[in-house]
């Protein structure tokens, strides 16, 4: 029915129908945003980057065959933006551009939970502190509840490796979370 | 590590083999203590969601898309397109840049070949499918990003994407510092194989 439903939405879109678009963007938004919030770790990084998967949505729709799913399609672009933003990162940390800890925050931060905030910033200090295939993995598994299957046709790793990425990544977590305890 | 935690986490991530799995799931049945470390284990992991609060601003994501559709018209403004022929060069220009001034003294082998190997697995079509389109320039990051983000949704097959990647991954991702010891005869040699694409 959802994969019904994007077919029907695209080809209004690829009608002349704006309103398909919106329509599109407001169904996927919140889990584009919430994917590169997990990914970058700050508001104002996921907002960009989300700001960016809806434009390239927008135009890159009529590319769009439906070989997968919307849902796949919007994925694949959306962690694929957040890892080039994670390697931006790095290069600019190379070229210390940015300070190495700098830690973003941002006054207009949408999450307004004050009274988990304490407990939200460290879990948020352990999810950064893991390499970046391992924190896509764990993002992917444990927040967005993929398969691996999924997993693998969005990022086009063997499930294999993929179960032993998120194997290390539990690993690293429970030592992380281990030490705090 | 406490003593079932590795079998645990290889539960978890379903690392176990069909009879490990079967196995487990029968101790757990009959362990108290089994099952209550599986608890523990899983709600340390399950505690993240928090991460993703309920509690957000709604009316973030209400000013999204009006903000899309506002970029999205910047983004036709001819002054701040620019073109490939000006875009590509850019990238290379400060590929040069870059290794000019960060370029260490001694060169390793080891880093060499893994150059070597990056050259070889660009081919001119791929880089030219990279290529072809117009790019937003604001700075050196924004580059390597919209060339890479081609990637996503260029039409090319898989192998050719995997190439790609690979070589990019080499060249961009926590391994930069392998285009710092490219030597000038194979800077030469990836300056080509860009221009070459350029002209393709």
């Amino acid at each position: 029915m959802v994969q019904e439903d994007d077919f029907y939405l695209v080809n209004e879109f690829l009608n002349g129908d704006e309103s398909a678009f919106n329509t599109i963007a407001k169904k996927y938004q919140k889990k584009i945003y919430w994917h590169a919030r997990q990914m970058l770790g700050n508001h104002l990084d996921a907002d960009e980057v989300t700001q960016e998967v809806l434009i390239v949505i927008y135009k890159k729709l009529k590319n769009f065959n439906f070989r997968s799913s919307l849902f796949t399609w919007i994925y694949k672009i959306v962690t694929t933006r957040s890892l080039n933003e994670l390697r931006r990162r790095n290069v600019k940390k190379f070229f210390s551009v940015e300070d190495e800890n700098l830690n973003i925050t941002d006054g207009r931060d949408i999450i307004n939970d004050i009274s988990n905030k304490e407990r939200i910033n460290e879990l948020k200090k352990t999810l950064d502190k893991l390499p970046t295939k391992q924190r896509q993995i764990f993002v992917m598994r444990n927040f967005d509840e993929l398969s691996y299957e999924e997993i693998s046709v969005i990022t086009g790793k063997s499930v294999g490796g993929l179960k032993a990425n998120y194997f290390h990544a539990l690993k690293k977590v429970m030592e992380m979370t281990n030490e705090k305890e | 590590m406490k003593k079932n935690e590795e079998k645990i986490l290889k539960y978890l991530s379903e690392m176990l083999t069909n009879e490990e799995r079967k196995q487990f799931e029968i101790e757990l049945s009959r362990s108290y203590e089994l099952k209550k470390e599986l608890d523990a284990i899983q709600n340390r992991f399950v505690q993240f969601r928090y991460l993703e609060t309920e509690n957000a601003d709604e009316r973030y994501f209400a000013s999204l898309l009006p903000k899309v559709y506002s970029r999205i018209e910047q983004n036709v403004n001819p002054i701040k397109k620019w073109k490939v022929a000006l875009a590509a060069p850019s990238f290379v220009a400060i590929i040069v840049l870059a290794i000019l001034i960060f370029r260490p003294n001694g060169y390793n082998t080891m880093y060499k070949d893994l150059a070597q190997e990056v050259i070889d697995n660009i081919f001119d079509e791929d880089v030219s499918q990279l290529y072809v389109s117009e790019i937003d320039i604001t700075d050196e990051g924004n580059i390597l990003t919209s060339q890479l983000n081609n990637y996503d949704i260029s039409p090319i097959d898989d192998s050719a994407k995997e190439n790609i990647l690979t070589a990019y991954d080499y060249l961009i991702d926590d391994d930069i510092l392998y285009i710092n010891n490219l030597s000038d005869n194979e800077l030469k040699q990836l300056q080509n194989k860009i221009n070459s694409a350029i002209s393709y």
